[in-house]
């Protein structure tokens, strides 16, 4: 804990975090309005609509939100596949070596190569619109950094004699991996799903203003989708677009913060 | 002396290069050497001779590319199962990192325990290492709160609960104080005489193994070179 007081970046970043995913798991309380709810569009802030109304008289402060639901689900589900996926294949290719790294790196390389935007649309295209088809397509283009990252630090553990010592001693190789490697990892997880979370997103706004997102589900994207098409920009309506931006900004930033901190501590 | 315990048949390890035009660079050359027991073997090199790479072959933890190993007259395939696996034991040089630094003592200590299926309680581990001078309360710290010279002994503790009949000892005393060497030549010494235990100490200080080695071993540049005449410890 007092480590975490000096590190002032961590703390901001999970104040942050904490932050969101309050508002996510009290949404229902402290929303004013049911999103979907249809009224008088394009109503200016004010009492009664902390942020106005949208083009079908919606309350945009209850769309933003019930929108850290969707935004942050999809980026921490994201994380958690991205992570699991990177760090099964960095323990096989760091531990076993030899043939094994050598067909996870050549398939890390492949994957990385290809450019990873084009490679969601398409997968997004095909798959069911949905919230698990917008995980699925941004875990398949997003889990090359994090196999990399850990497969070198794993390969770094399994050289230590601690590891080597447990293998004279005959203790069984799914031990050695959950008990003697995957513990020492524990920093650069934290890093890389803290980097993993604002990434998908940042992906996931993307593909929601492009249209391709959750449709029908409120998210941050989405909001700011409908305000780009309704032309609010040139309407002047910033209580309509900038928020979004901002909540985005914000929870990325935040997310990166403690991942920054895992990267520090690290070094 | 009797049948050699361990044996190594012309072991042969190829490294690959990292660098462009060469292929591979061959760490040990046809290495052939024999173990006896109760016997302290040197294996005497300078750094980057090969020395613990044939080490690292004899216990099993690098694959040789040719030879043989043989362990009471029998050949052993990579990797190593069974009593070979239990009776060839490793003593590294760096106690630091020869711990897992999330874990007390006390759970590293059991790991052998549990692996040969031997009852565990407070009292067989305070035993377990009140012989190397550390206490119970060692138990409770990670390794990050120990000394070296702690760590050590603590090292040398649990692999002697695997009752090892050969223990390759690769520059155990190097990174101690002198004090700390002496008290692990000692104890070793005398635990070969109680056990009739075979170690192949490995090492480059040509001093310390006249000091300690029956027989010494020398390898250049991967190859072994003739054996030095038999020495009395």
């Amino acid at each position: 804990m007092t480590k975490l007081r000096q590190n002032k970046a961590m703390l901001a970043g999970i104040i942050i975090i904490l932050f969101f995913v309050l508002v996510a798991l009290l949404a229902d309380l402290i929303s004013p309005y049911d999103p979907s709810t249809l009224g008088v569009a394009y109503q200016k802030p004010s009492r009664e609509h902390l942020l106005g109304t949208n083009d079908l008289g919606q309350d945009i402060f209850s769309e933003m939100i019930y929108g850290v639901r969707v935004s942050l689900f999809l980026g921490i589900f994201s994380a958690l596949i991205v992570t699991f996926v990177g760090s099964v294949l960095a323990l096989i290719a760091g531990y076993y070596g030899g043939a094994a790294d050598r067909i996870v790196c050549a398939v890390t390389d492949i994957a990385m190569a290809v450019p990873s935007l084009p490679l969601t649309l398409l997968l997004i295209a095909y798959l069911k619109s949905g919230v698990f088809s917008l995980v699925l397509a941004i875990s398949i283009t997003a889990w090359t950094g994090t196999a990399r990252i850990l497969r070198s630090r794993v390969r770094q553990i399994c050289r230590l004699p601690y590891i080597q010592i447990e293998k004279t001693l005959g203790v069984k190789t799914p031990v050695i991996l959950f008990r003697h490697v995957l513990p020492n990892l524990k920093d650069i997880l934290l890093t890389r799903m803290a980097l993993s979370v604002s990434g998908a997103m940042m992906t996931e706004s993307g593909l929601s203003f492009l249209g391709l997102g959750t449709y029908g589900q409120k998210s941050w994207g989405n909001i700011l989708h409908f305000a780009f098409f309704r032309n609010s920009i040139l309407r002047g309506q910033v209580w309509w677009y900038l928020p979004p931006i901002i909540c985005i900004c914000i929870a990325v930033m935040g997310f990166m913060l403690v991942g920054y901190y895992g990267q520090q501590k690290k070094d | 002396m009797n049948e050699a315990i361990l044996e190594a048949c012309g072991l042969t390890k190829r490294f690959r290069s990292k660098e462009e035009g060469k292929r591979s660079f061959t760490a040990v050359k046809k290495a052939s050497l024999s173990l006896f027991p109760g016997e302290t073997l040197g294996l005497l090199g300078e750094s980057g001779s090969g020395k613990s790479t044939l080490g690292q072959m004899l216990v099993g933890l690098i694959r040789p590319d040719e030879g043989t190993i043989l362990f009471r007259g029998q050949p052993l395939a990579y990797p190593f199962k069974g009593a070979p696996r239990e009776k060839i034991q490793i003593l590294f040089q760096h106690p630091e990192v020869s711990f897992n630094p999330q874990l007390t003592l006390r759970q590293s200590l059991s790991e052998p325990f549990r692996i040969r299926g031997l009852p565990l309680s407070d009292g067989v581990l305070a035993e377990c290492i009140s012989r190397f001078g550390l206490y119970p309360e060692h138990l409770e710290r990670r390794p990050g709160a120990l000394s070296g010279g702690e760590l050590q002994r603590a090292a040398l503790a649990r692999i002697l609960v695997m009752e090892p009949e050969v223990i390759l000892l690769d520059e155990p005393t190097s990174m101690l104080d002198v004090i700390t060497q002496a008290q692990i030549v000692d104890f070793l010494r005398r635990y070969q005489e109680e056990r009739g235990t075979s170690y192949l100490f490995i090492t480059h200080s040509t001093s310390l193994a006249r000091q300690v080695c029956h027989r010494i071993v020398r390898i250049r540049a991967g190859e072994l070179q003739e054996e030095e005449k038999e020495l009395v410890p």
